[in-house]
Parts: C-alpha cells; structure tokens; sequence
C-alpha cells in the first residue's frame, strides 16, 4: 500500500493515537475540571492533600495488578493479601514488640511470598492465574482472620506510624506510592525485565521460542504485585492505626479497575503505570467528589456506575482507532 | 404393716411427689441447639458463652453449632439437629433470607424455634431476641445531644452522620434511631446535620469519608456512627486533620457496638461514648425462654413490639450506652441478665 | 464462456493510504482465474470489497449483467460470492455435517430441534458432488487440513456459491492434498462455478488457472491467459523487475562438521514421534530437510531447539556433546531457530522492530545487565535493517505494520544477532511475497558461504533442491531419502517424501 502525501496530518495524528494514557488523561483532566465547578472545596489545598493519601493504597495495589495484566494474566488476590501482611506485621508489634521499622519489613515479606506463591503456581504447577490467585485470595483471608483471631489489632509504635504522617504537605504514603510508581515504570520502560513482561503480555509462545526464560519473568510480575499488596497491607495500617482482617475486601476489583481505566489491556503487552496511575486517581477521585457534594448513599453507587461505564466505553472507542 | 412396707410407700409416695412438683429439683430434661454464624468473631462467642450459662441454670443440654458464615453449612446443621430431635432450636441465621427453609422444617417437625441477634423472613418463631436497634441507636444519639449540651458547644451544633452500608437492616434500622432523635431537633434549628453519608461499616471507609468531609469544613461539633469501626476511620481522620476529640472541648464522637477498640477509645478519653449490645444475655434469654416455653408454656408477653420488618415478636435484649464514667462496668452490666419479660 | 463477474474502476482508500486505484476484472463463468501481487498490492482489499467486508469508494460491480452493490457480507453470501480462507473458520468441536449448515441447521415442522438425520443426509449429498468420502459425522478437528478445506468448500456450494475465492488454498496442504485441490477445482469448474485463485506459488496459475491478473501497488498491472504468458513475464509484471526466482548456492567449501545428530527419537507433543535420525551439518553448508505435511520436519527443529521431549540420541556441537531442554540452553549452545509461524510463534506484532530484533539478546545490550541501552539497541536495529534491507519506517516502528517478508526479515535478523553456529530456519518463504521469497534464500545462501550451518526446513522441494547442499527427506518422523545435492531431483525426493522409495546414501 502506498502512503498518500497529504502534509504530515495524518501520520501526526497517528502518532497521537498511539499515546495511550491520553485518553485515560483526558478523562482525568476533565473529571477535575467538572469536579472543581461543581464543588468550590474540591481544589483547596487540603482536598488534593487528602486525594493524594487516599489513592496512595489503590494505586499500590494497582501498581503490581498491572504488572501482572501485562503479562497476560490476572491477580484475585492483592485485597486479601492486603490484610493478611498488615495483620502479621501488626501482630508481631503488638505481642512480640518487634519494632515498627521491623515490622514493616515484615508486612511486606508476607506479601513478597504470597505473590511468589502465586507465580510458582501459575509458571511451575501451571494452573491458570484467574484460579491460582482466587485461591490464594481465600487462603490470604483465612490466614488473616486465624492470625487476628478476628478482630483488629490497634494502637502502634509511633515508628510505624510514621510512614502515615504528614511530611510538610505531603502524606508518607504519597511519597512511597511515588516511589513505587517511579520505580515500577522505569522497569518497565528502561530494563530488560520491563521489555520482557511486555513481551510475554503481546506474545507469550514468541517468547518461549526466543530463548527468554518467561516462567522466571512472570513469576517476577507476581511477585511484585505481592510485594505491593505487602506493602499496601502496611500502608492502610499505618494510616488507620489499626490492622483489620478483612480489610481490603474488593480491592483487587478495585485495582484491576483502575489498570483498566488507565489503557491497560486485558489481554496484555500494552499499557503503562502511568496510565494505571490516572486510573486509580479516577476511581479516587470520583468517590471524593460524590462525598464532597454530599451525594447521598444509594445515588453514590448509581453515579458511579455510569461515571465507570462511560469512561470504559470512551476508552475503548479511542483504543479501537489507534488501532 | 411392716417396717419395710412401710418405708417402701413413702420412698414412692416421695418419689411421685418429687416429679410431679413443677420447678423441683428434678426437671423435665430439655435438649436446646445454638446455632451461630462463626465463632471467629467474639460477639458469637459471648452469645454461645450465655447460652450455656442459661444451660446450667435451667438444666438444659445446650448443643452448639459453628456455620463459619455458610449458609449451606448452617442449613445442613439445623437438619441434623431436627434429626438428633433437640427440643428447642435457637438460631443465629446469617442471612435472613437463606434459612427460612431450615426453619420451616424446624416447624414441620414442631419443634420450637428462637431466633438470636438476627430474624428470619419466615417460618414460625416464638421471638426474636436481639437488640432493638432503633432504641439503642436512639439513646447513642440522646447521649450525643448530652454531651453536646454539657459541653456547652454554641447552637446550632454541627454534627456529622456515618451510616452502615446501604441496604442493611441494622444500617437501616440505626439510620432510623439516629433520624428518630437528630430530625426534631434539625427542624428546630438546634442542629445542623454537615453530612450524612455512608461509609460501609469499614474502617478505611469511614477514615476516607470524613477526610472527604473534612475538605469542606472543619467546623464540627460532634460525629455519631452506626457501627465503631467507621467511628474509629473517623477519630483517625479528625486526628490527622488536627482536631481537638473528646469530651468536653474536643469533637463528640459516638459509636455504636463497643467492640474491643472502641472500649479502649473511650478510655482514653478520645470516643465520648459507644452502645454496647449483650449478645451473652441474648444466648441467656434464648435458653431461659426455651426451657420456659417448653416447660410452662411461655410466651412473648402481651405489648411485646413487632419488629416490623419480618413481623417477628421483638424480645428487645438490654443495651448500655458506655461512656468514660462506666466504662469499667461494661462487662458487668451486658453479662448480668435482667429478668426474662413475662417471667416473675 | 460468458461474462459472470465484472468489476469496473473500483478505487478504496485508507486514512493515508491509497489501497485499490482504478481497478477492473472480469471473471467468466467456470473460470479459474489466478490473482497475483505481492502482499499490500491490493489483493486482500479487492477480495474484502467483494464480499462485503469493505465499501468501495467508487467503480461499479455487475454480476451477471446486473450492477449489484454489496453493502455487507450477507449480501455477497446471497448474490453467492464465497471466500475460502487460508485460515480456515470452521468450528473444529463440531460435525462436518454441523460445520457445513451451521447457522441453517434443518429442523421438523414445529420443532425446535435440528433434524439431525436431515443434516447428515444433506450434507453428504453435497460431500458427494466434491466426489469425496468425508464422513458428515466426523468431527472437523480430527479431519486432515486439506478434508477440512473441502468442508468448508462444502459450506460454500451448500449457500450456492457461485463464485469461491480461494485464498491461498495450497498453503497448508501436503503434495498428494494438493493434487486432490486441483482435481476439485476442475470438477467445480466443469459445474459452472467460477473461481477466484489467490496465490503466491507461480508455478500453480500455469498448473491450475486459465487466465491471470496481476496486481501491483493497488492497480491492475494486466490481464492475460496463461498460455499466452510466460512465468518470467508475470514474475516481471508482480515485482516490477526482471529477477531470477530461484539463486543456485554457491558449492560449499567442506568445514569442520558443527552440527552432528545421531539416533535422535522423540516422544512429544507434536503429531509425530522422530525415530532414529541421524545428520551432519559442516560449516558453510546447508542442510536441507523436507518432505510432506506431518513427516516432522518441524519436530526435528524442535527437538534441537529443546522443545521436543527427547527420549534417544545424542547431539554434538562443535565436536562436544551436549543436552538441550530448553530453548534458553539451545541458545546457549549456539543455536537459533527461525519457527515455522512467524506471527505466532516469531514475533511480537504489537512491539517495535527494535524490541524484537533484540529479544534474545538483550542482556548483552543493557548496562549493568539490567537498564537497556536504548541508543545501542537502535544502532543494532537500524545496521540490520540496511543490511537485510527491512523496509520499516524506523526502528520503533511496529511489525505488525510490516509485510510478511520484512517481518520474516526481522526474524531472521533477530537470530543472526545472536552469531549463531547453527541456524535452524523452518519454512522460511512460508506465505511471503515472491520478491521477498527471492531476497531470503539469497540471504540463506550468502549466510552458508559466510561460514554458518543452516538447518533448512521446508515443505517447498524446489526451495530445498536449489540451495541445499544436502537434502534429507522424511517420511513419518522417518529418514528415508538422503542426497547429495548433485544427485537430487524433484522426483527422486517426492518418491522418498511420499515413502514409496528409500534411498540413504552414506554420510
């Protein structure tokens, strides 16, 4: 086929489509702007504040779903693992008075070996993620609940506390969310691991057929979306002081939301943290400006749902013409 | 006559007297099953811990089953006990929905069914034991209204509303109690509601909606919550947001449940007060009221209310609104079982 | 013979790209009439416009005399336009019989239910006409790749087809399949039915068509008969230049032997078990394998590639023994393997050049072993991309946006990065245009004379008889022809593929 030389217009515009976070962006852009008409408090200094706190668990969450969803496959169990890692770094403090530093190390250890876990059983036993992860997803929770007994474990050292507490205007937690994100996209941009995951994401047998160890690359992207739910688990308590055993239930929905929001692909090999990142900040900030509003409950769910719905068909539009 | 006729006469005259004389050392032996949603939580377990007490008091055998939140599960045990031919059923359902088949074979079998903490949509049952959760959030609100009041706070006095997930019947039937108290006073603009929002009975939730509320004001006199755990999400936002909690010159936070952090909260001075519920008196109850029934005949008293929305006869257990001041009695007071209405 | 089918002066464009320019054929009833052109010449797009998938722009289509317009693909099944795919779309869990009335399933009066003995009686009615003994109950997915083809030629005629177009047809088709194809395709002819032949393989327009069009860049470069026209001049007409098609290696200077096999059997995965194969590949030589669909040509490049479970047989690289298990080990030991399916099992369509171009070689080109070095990846990319001269905008181009020759080309690159000793190459022309066809044997042979053993596997005889310098030929996972280049011939090979003859001479 031949290209027609009609000026640079086209393939400028080609090149656009390309870019997939505009949309997501776009879509960002515009829920503020609405957002800040609609509300006068939605852009003062201690909403974006709180906004910033709010995501940073989500976004964790989502930072380690999209690794996984990159590669083609799925992860169930992040919300559960949530909880499991913060009750375990929480009860070590609370009866074994391990020191808080300590603690979080441990809370996202019991992260880093359920996602491990996950990926062995995904790459070594080969069962399919959608199972493999939905089984750790109730094992994490049981094991939550045996290890709390049931009930929330509270009031902690001041030093695990820390990372919740505001440094200047900035939440801790919006700075380790900035981290994992900055980190986690360099990876994925500029490391061979990042190629490789993207890779195995667009196809998985081309791969294999390279001489590429995948099995070893996937069980990498499971292991980082333990280590953020780890950490995640940490975070959310730190921030509320207190380690609940079922914390973070429907996280995970949350987090797939969020990378899907944000251009990842379902079945794989496209997509970027930044992307997710906006995704999450969506999801955020929409439940935000609904309470700022004073929205009331059951219209809450209602809004929601057609905010999702139209962003997920407005996104898929656009991905279909870059196409 | 001889000695030994004699003698032998008495022991059976005795011996008939014995069991013929109601409420005698030797009862008609009752066998009573608790069926409850899981043991994991400590709530179900003061529930079981109270129905055995009963069990010692009145001479009844109490079986207890453990559903681990299944309902299959808790379907599949109330069926073994109607086989196993207990006397008395005492039902903790999980789902008001889910375990009406049970109890309806529970009736067909006519044996006497009891509900605990939580009612079923149908079948038969004697009562419904649990807590009136219109009344207890009612006096959660009144002390809220006290405090408010002693505290001096100027009028009108800016309070913000935390309700349970949308949909659920306490999350409903609290909404009510809080709405029963605050409406009246809102109309005569001695209160000022800032939100009324729900935040799932979720910790993180209710820290996330009173950030958002946050955002908007700062302005707040006083929070009350259908459930604690949405009560503390909101003590650790006021406290981040660097507010002043507690009674009198802080924000007036209210809970409701008083689980384990809560009590703990109140001690500290940074929860004005919670409502306590007595899941160990309504397993008593349960057990009283089944061996009751069973041996004289008891029944609901007349006046006893309706609980509207399964139509059951609501046995409203005690509830304790707990505050600095009595918070060392907590145990005391939802372990002591008053009286069973309709008993003398 | 009347006219059935005339397209006239039917343009299409594409955002920024102009597909089809002024287009016109004429197809005759019971005609078969071969449709040439290199990938992206506009083949695909003319074929798409008849039977609805596309709207032209402009132009007029009148079939039988009548102009029609076909505005969407029920339209072209009822004006009996049918198009047989190279990838065939037929439900492999289902009946012949369900596969053929699918979507037109008979039922009783009143009933709800498919009137399964009704199906089956008409479908073997229609099997019949096909002269064939295809059993309607069968399922499709157990039935050879030609016995599905004829099924799915089947479904056609049962919506009365009046024209087919065969996209492609011979491509998965073993020797002896292809002979029964074009026994059909005669029969179908002497019906009536006219058919539209697309095809990559010159040799089968003057075997099979009566008359040929050739398209190039989106326009119609002639029309002619094929008796009146030589292969020469249609190579000439698809290319645009004057190019032998086939380039006879240069004899092989006699190396050191890289490459030994010895007693190799497998039991795998794949359709057939490997029993026994012995070879040597020298430095500088190519080794040729071939013989029909199924002999394991590609389990023998598997099974060195590590993804064939060896169950007998040692290998020796470079005089030393070695056990490979995996395709990380094999490229360990100088091995590289060009699979037989580019788009699935070669590339990454939705990643750049560059990013596929250094899959397998990655590490070597990232600093500290961890961070790519991205301006060394495209100083890497872009000397391949001249030296195999890949036709790609840049090198972060995407290769799905690449045809099928350049992508292969970006296969092949791929491995050469990596300085293989050996280079396993499995149906390296498979389904690209003739030029670029051309450009990768030379490259094969360019490559040997440089010093490297290639392994090449393919199902194209000729393609082997013209470069290899050895030829093995395999029959059921089987050696049973081995030549020396000088003593080959097409038909010695063919008897051997089709394990009429065995002939092995000694290493």
């Amino acid at each position: 086929m031949r290209f027609v030389s009609r000026g640079n217009a086209v393939t400028t515009l080609g090149r656009l489509g390309e870019y997939r976070e505009l949309l997501p962006f776009s879509a960002l852009l515009f829920l503020i702007v609405v957002s800040s008409i609609l509300s006068p408090h939605f852009l003062s200094a201690t909403n974006i504040r709180n906004i910033l706190a709010q995501v940073s668990v989500i976004a964790v969450l989502s930072a380690g779903e999209t690794y996984v969803i990159l590669t083609g496959g799925i992860d169930l169990s992040p919300g559960a693992v949530l909880a499991f890692s913060g009750v375990v770094a929480a009860g070590f403090m609370k009866w074994w008075g391990v020191s808080g530093y300590l603690a979080i190390g441990i809370g996202i250890l019991v992260g880093i070996l359920c996602g491990a876990v996950n990926g062995l059983l995904v790459t070594k036993v080969r069962i399919p993620s959608f199972v493999a992860t939905l089984a750790m997803m109730a094992v994490a929770r049981g094991g939550a609940l045996i290890w709390s007994g049931g009930v929330p474990i509270s009031l902690f050292p001041p030093e695990f506390r820390s990372i919740a507490t505001y440094f200047g205007p900035f939440s801790g937690l919006t700075f380790l969310m900035l981290a994992v994100y900055i980190g986690g996209q360099l990876v994925l941009s500029r490391t061979r691991i990042g190629r490789y995951i993207y890779a195995i994401g667009g196809n998985e047998d081309a791969v294999r057929y390279s001489g590429v160890k995948a099995d070893l690359v996937k069980l990498y992207a499971f292991t980082f979306s333990g280590f953020c739910a780890g950490l995640g688990g940490v975070m959310a308590a730190a921030r509320l002081d207190s380690a609940y055993p079922i914390a973070g239930e429907g996280y995970e929905l949350d987090a797939i939301a969020s990378s899907v929001l944000g251009g990842v692909s379902f079945v794989g090999g496209i997509g970027s943290l930044t992307g997710t990142f906006m995704g999450a900040l969506i999801m955020t900030i929409l439940g935000n400006v609904l309470n700022l509003l004073r929205v009331p409950p059951f219209y809450q769910y209602v809004a929601r749902g057609t905010v999702l719905a139209i962003a997920a068909i407005s996104l898929s539009r656009g991905v279909r013409y870059a196409k | 006559m001889s000695i030994r006729k004699l003698a032998s006469v008495v022991i059976c005259v005795g011996l008939f007297l014995a069991l013929a004389a109601p409420g005698s050392v030797a009862p008609k032996p009752v066998k009573a099953a608790v069926f409850v949603s899981s043991l994991a939580h400590p709530f179900f377990v003061d529930m079981v811990d109270g129905a055995k007490a009963a069990g010692k008091k009145f001479a009844v055998e109490v079986i207890s089953y453990d559903a681990r939140n299944d309902v299959e599960q808790q379907t599949r045990q109330v069926e073994d006990a109607i086989a196993a031919k207990v006397d008395a059923i005492l039902l903790n359902p999980i789902t008001a929905e889910g375990l009406v088949a049970a109890v309806k074979k529970a009736n067909a079998a006519k044996i006497p069914v009891f509900t605990l903490d939580r009612d079923v949509v149908g079948g038969d049952r004697i009562a419904y034991i649990g807590t009136d959760n219109v009344k207890a959030a009612m006096e959660g609100a009144k002390k809220l209204i006290e405090l408010l009041q002693a505290a001096k706070k100027k009028k009108p006095w800016r309070i913000v509303v935390l309700e349970g997930t949308p949909g659920a019947s306490s999350a409903i039937e609290r909404g009510q109690g809080f709405k029963n108290v605050l409406d009246p006073l809102k109309k005569a603009k001695e209160v000022d509601i800032v939100a009324d929002l729900t935040a799932k009975f979720d910790r993180a939730t209710g820290l996330k909606v009173m950030e958002d509320i946050l955002g908007t004001t700062k302005d707040i006199h006083g929070v009350i919550a259908a459930n604690d755990e949405m009560a503390l999400g909101a003590l650790e936002a006021l406290k981040a947001a660097g507010l002043k909690v507690g009674f009198p010159d802080g924000v007036i936070i209210v809970g409701f449940d008083a689980i384990k952090d809560a009590v703990e909260a109140v001690k500290r001075g940074e929860f004005a007060a919670t409502v306590a519920q007595a899941p160990y008196i309504m397993g008593y109850w349960g057990v009283e009221a089944a061996a009751r029934h069973i041996r004289e005949g008891w029944k609901p008293p007349k006046g006893t209310p309706v609980y509207k929305p399964t139509g059951a006869l609501l046995i409203g257990t005690p509830t304790m609104v707990v505050t600095k001041e009595n918070v060392g009695q907590v145990d005391k007071v939802t372990k002591t079982p008053p009286k069973l209405p309709g008993t003398k | 013979m009347d006219v059935l089918l005339k397209v006239e002066g039917i343009s299409k464009s594409f955002p920024g790209v102009k597909a089809l320019e002024d287009v016109d054929l004429e197809l005759r009833r019971g005609e078969v009439h071969g449709l040439l052109g290199e990938n992206g010449a506009g083949k695909t797009t003319l074929m798409r416009i008849l039977t609805g998938i596309y709207r032209k722009d402009t132009g007029r289509i009148l079939l039988e005399g009548r102009e029609v317009e076909i505005t969407d693909p029920s339209v072209a099944k009822s004006l009996g336009i049918a198009m047989i795919h190279q990838e065939l779309s037929l439900f492999p869990n289902l009946s012949v019989a369900e596969n053929i009335l699918f979507g037109r399933e008979p039922t009783r009066p009143l009933s709800p239910f498919v009137d399964f003995a009704a199906a089956y009686a008409h479908a073997r009615e229609i099997l019949q006409m096909l002269g064939d003994g295809i059993d309607p109950q069968m399922k499709v997915g157990r039935l050879s790749f030609g016995d599905q083809q004829k099924v799915e030629i089947a479904r056609a005629l049962s919506m009365n087809a009046k024209i087919l177009i065969m996209d492609e047809a011979t491509s998965g088709l073993a020797v002896k399949e292809i002979e029964r194809l074009f026994e059909l395709i005669r029969s179908l002819k002497g019906k009536g039915i006219s058919i539209i032949y697309i095809t990559h393989r010159i040799d089968e327009v003057f075997e099979i068509c009566d008359r040929v069009t050739v398209l190039r860049d989106g326009r119609v470069v002639g029309t002619a008969d094929v008796q009146g026209i030589s292969k020469q001049e249609i190579i000439r007409w698809i290319t645009g230049r004057t190019i032998e098609a086939f380039y006879p290696k240069e004899a092989a200077l006699a190396g050191e032997v890289v490459l030994a096999v010895e007693g190799l059997s497998t039991a795998g995965t794949g359709s057939v078990n490997l029993t026994d194969i012995h070879f040597r590949i020298r430095k500088g030589e190519i080794l040729g394998i071939t013989g029909l669909l199924g002999a394991g040509k590609t389990e023998v490049c598997k099974a060195l590639w590590g993804m064939e479970r060896v169950v007998k047989g040692k290998i020796w690289i470079e005089g030393k023994e070695v056990r490979i298990r995996t395709p990380y080990e094999a490229q360990l030991h100088g091995l590289a393997y060009v699979p037989e399916d580019r788009r699935t099992q070669g590339l990454i369509s939705e990643m750049s050049v560059a990013a596929n171009l250094t899959l397998p070689k990655l590490h070597e080109l990232s600093r500290m072993l961890f961070f790519i070095d991205g301006a060394k990846e495209a100083e890497v990319t872009k000397r391949w991309m001249e030296k195999l001269r890949i036709a790609a905008r840049s090198p972060r181009q995407k290769v799905k946006a690449l045809s099928g020759g350049n992508q292969q080309k970006v296969v092949i690159a791929k491995w050469l990065e990596t300085k293989p000793k050996v280079l396993l190459v499995d149906e390296p022309t498979k389904g690209i245009d003739v030029g670029a066809k051309v450009e990768v044997r030379r490259l094969l042979s360019q490559l040997a004379q440089e010093g490297m053993a290639i392994l090449l596997a393919s199902s194209d005889v000729e393609e082997v008889l013209s470069i290899a310098d050895v030829i093995l030929v395999l029959h059921k996972g089987r050696v049973t022809g081995r030549f020396p280049r000088e003593e080959a011939t097409k038909d010695r090979v063919m008897a051997c593929a089709m394990g009429i003859e065995e002939r092995v001479t000694t290493l």
